[in-house]
């Protein structure tokens, strides 16, 4: 073999083995690379890890901010189930950020707020403005838009150790509550993501939902839930950022229907022409059309609107008859969806009254429509700004057209022979 | 052992250039288009053009449309040449190539501020503790070894990762629907005409990024075709951005997407399927971060092979390490996210008229001089 082969081979094993060198330094480069951006840097262990459910915030009567966080304590084994299984802890601060960090410092583990189902504002802090508490939780990169938002008259550490039989915790138990809300559709499905957006729309006001401990009494002096239970009914309406008063279950329910956000409704009418006999029903479909009779004016000096039409219409299943009436015939029908109607025309009045008067508020949407029809400038400069003015003056007329839809599997009640 | 060494150097000087297809030229402009834009467009676009945004995007298409087939149409005058050797033919050597550092230099910025852009996106809603150089070093090392491999290589991975992305965006649009208001996109019109064709003009700019593709088209296989498939590439990258935008509209309104950081991750942020599918944002964003680190290798690989025929290089290998390091400093100038954010709104505003000018000036220069025909460059010539 030549000199200059042997030098050709000895220049081409250098070469390969640079390019072996070369390959293994990127290759340790990317793995090195790899594991720090991933984490495994300053990894956290499940165990010391604090899963945050539930988040309560109010105010003292100092005018301090007081912080719950209800923290998941799972059990790895069946004979650990005894123990708590979640524990509930307090703290106050200046504000919500200065009460979550010395939350933070008095726990052992890192709090986590990715799993946070429900936020529950105490009532003399949502009084007082929840804009407080947005900014943090808008900027925590942790926390979930589809959180439950509720308000709450009772003390907010009661409502979140409020031991329940349903579920592990009293945060959970809420979360199972809400997404089965649509059953009842007696409290607002009220989600952190419309908090944030509605806030904003003067035309088109938050409720929230109202959670309490042991609901009312009822007739025979029996509570309808078990003592220390939690449960869901009402709302709190905001003005802006802040709460302006609450509505009861059937007003709540009115003001779903004339936004579109009732997916279901349950309720009981007396019957026509019968004192002392009812009909229970289930509102199967329900549509409001929002309608301006005189138009909406864009010139941005008139008020935009002076007349508004609530045009509702839906239709309801018989689900219960305690009456002689059976409703055997084409004109009882009739009589009986009049009667419907009549019944859902003054709840939505007693609604109405109670947005323009009493909390003095656009909760129903009326702003949002006016809103979609007119420039977003005009918007913007002239209207938006006085529309809760300008919203306690307009005249509201509800046009409720329900009608009778299946009447289940009987067409009489059984009754014994007279 | 001679005789081997010189059979092994022939067989690599004779491995064919990287050849690209029409497919691979769409999903290249489809992703130069909206793959890193598209995180933050709506914050730009919806301050500008209000509930319109989306309506905005489109009109931004339509002049991307017409930069993609003016580029086009010049791919297909100058077959198989590159950008800077169209330049020097149409307009000699020394304006030619200062074209064509103003070339690199838009690709430079591109990159600059697309990795900056996606790697804040990482680093402030995933990352927090890890340090954004080390983010970015690691797209810089993975865009140094696409770019290595050659157009071709990031043309197949970006036909493999296309229809990932396509798919994840409409899962997610999907699973959007039922928190999305459609109502929040009224009036129509937005802030007005006026109003949302200005922010087309905004619009416009993302998607004369396309231009990018005129570096790397002549390896279009059937040059008749460059024309339609960057046309295509613009209109389906467009069509994805505005779709974006709706949607971060109807979740946010108006005002939230204004305000928050990155309206997209937002939007992926709030949805999910069910209980078993929370926090199902990540699953998206890796699809999407690859889809960026496609796109910026492809502008890489635009920017060193444009330096590389404006020195003359025979290869752009050698200028790879250097520019990567360059890239990688650029895009840690602005320091803060708000600085990042003013750059992009400058580049915005002004980079479109410079997408507009560089295809007019180079066809109308070829048109008057009745200049055409094919001819070769010299800085791929290692590639493949």
């Amino acid at each position: 073999m030549s000199v200059t082969g042997a030098r050709a081979r000895a220049q081409l094993n250098v070469a390969v083995g640079g390019l072996r060198l070369g390959r293994t330094v990127v290759v340790l480069v990317c793995l090195i690379a790899a594991v720090s951006v991933s984490g495994c840097r300053d990894a956290r262990e499940i165990e010391n890890v604090g899963f945050v459910l539930g988040l309560g915030i109010d105010e003292t009567a100092d005018g301090r901010i007081a912080v719950w966080a209800q923290v998941a304590l799972p059990s790895a084994k069946p004979a650990e189930e005894e123990k708590r299984q979640s524990w509930t802890a307090g703290s106050v601060g200046d504000t919500v950020w200065d009460a979550v960090r010395r939350l933070s410092n008095r726990s052992t583990k890192v709090l986590f707020r990715a799993h946070v189902r429900a936020l529950v504002f105490g009532e003399r802090f949502a009084r007082g403005g929840v804009a407080r508490a947005l900014d943090v939780l808008a900027r925590d990169g942790q926390f979930r838009y589809k959180s439950w938002v509720f308000v709450t008259s009772d003390p907010v550490g009661d409502v979140l150790q409020a031991e329940t039989k349903q579920s592990s915790s009293a945060a959970l138990y809420l979360d199972d509550l809400m997404r089965n809300a649509s059953r009842s559709s007696t409290a607002p499905r009220s989600r952190f993501l419309d908090l944030l957006t509605s806030i904003e729309q003067p035309g088109d006001q938050p409720l929230l939902a109202r959670v309490s401990l042991a609901g009312p009494k009822d007739s025979g002096g029996q509570p309808e839930t078990e003592p220390g239970e939690l449960r869901i009914e009402g709302s709190a309406a905001l003005c802006g950022d802040k709460m302006v008063g609450w509505l009861d279950a059937e007003e709540t329910a009115m003001a779903l229907l004339v936004c579109n956000r009732l997916p279901a409704y349950s309720f009981v009418v007396p019957m026509p022409g019968d004192p002392g006999g009812t009909v229970g029903f289930d509102m199967i479909r329900s549509h409001t059309d929002t309608l301006f009779p005189e138009g909406v004016r864009t010139s941005g000096q008139a008020p935009p609107v002076t007349d508004v039409v609530f045009r509702i219409t839906g239709t309801v299943d018989i689900r219960e008859v305690l009456s002689s009436e059976q409703l055997m015939s084409v004109q009882s029908l009739k009589v009986l969806e009049d009667g419907i109607s009549r019944h859902l025309e003054a709840g939505v009045r007693r609604l109405v009254e109670a947005a323009q008067n009493r909390l003095g508020c656009d909760m129903l949407g009326i702003g949002e429509c006016v809103r979609r029809r007119m420039p977003a400038k005009v918007w913007e400069d002239d209207v938006a700004t006085t529309w809760h003015e300008q919203f306690r003056t307009i005249k509201i007329v509800p046009d409720v057209h329900f009608e009778v839809g299946k009447r289940g599997m009987t067409m009489q009640s059984p009754r014994p022979v007279d | 052992m001679t005789e081997k060494t010189t059979t092994r150097a022939e067989t690599a000087s004779d491995k064919p250039r990287n050849e690209i297809y029409y497919t691979q030229i769409v999903v290249i402009t489809a992703m130069i288009v909206f793959a890193t834009g598209f995180l933050a467009a709506a914050r730009v676009l919806v301050p500008a053009a209000g509930t319109a945004a989306w309506i905005s995007v489109l009109i931004g298409g339509a002049f991307g449309l017409g930069i993609a087939v003016l580029a086009g149409y010049l791919a297909q005058r100058f077959p198989g040449h590159s950008l800077v050797r169209m330049a020097q033919r149409i307009y000699g050597a020394v304006p030619g190539k200062l074209i064509g550092l103003s070339f690199a230099a838009y690709c430079t910025v591109v990159l600059g501020l697309g990795s900056r852009e996606s790697v804040l996106a990482m680093w402030i809603a995933f990352l927090q503790t890890t340090p954004p150089v080390l983010i970015s070093a690691v797209f810089y090392v993975l865009i140094i070894y696409a770019a290595y491999l050659g157009i071709e290589a990031i043309a197949r991975v970006s036909l493999i990762f296309f229809p990932l992305v396509v798919a994840s965006l409409l899962a997610l649009t999907a699973l959007a629907a039922p928190v999305a208001v459609p109502g929040r996109l009224l009036p129509i019109v937005g802030n007005g005409l006026g109003p949302v064709v200005r922010a087309g003009f905004l619009a416009a700019s993302y998607a004369g990024e396309s231009i990018v593709v005129l570096a790397i088209v002549r390896h279009l296989k059937d040059k008749r075709g460059a024309s339609r498939a960057m046309a295509t590439g613009v209109a389906a990258g467009m069509v994805i951005m505005a779709l974006a935008t709706g949607f971060g509209v109807m979740m946010l309104g108006v005002r939230g997407i204004s305000r928050v950081t990155f309206p997209v991750l937002e939007t992926a942020r709030m949805v999910g399927f069910g209980q078993f599918l929370e926090r199902a944002e990540i699953l998206f964003l890796a699809l999407w971060f690859s889809a960026a680190l496609l796109k910026l290798a492809a502008v890489f690989y635009a920017s060193i092979t444009s330096v590389a025929d404006v020195l003359g290089l025979r290869d752009y290998r050698p200028l790879i390490i250097p520019y990567a390091l360059l890239g990688a400093a650029l895009s840690l100038i602005p320091k803060t996210v708000l600085e990042t954010f003013d750059y992009l709104d400058v580049f915005v505003r002004y980079s479109v008229w410079y997408t507009i000018a560089l295809p007019v000036v180079l066809l109308a220069g070829a048109v008057i001089r009745g200049l055409r025909g094919g001819g070769d460059d010299v800085s791929d010539r290692g590639a493949g």
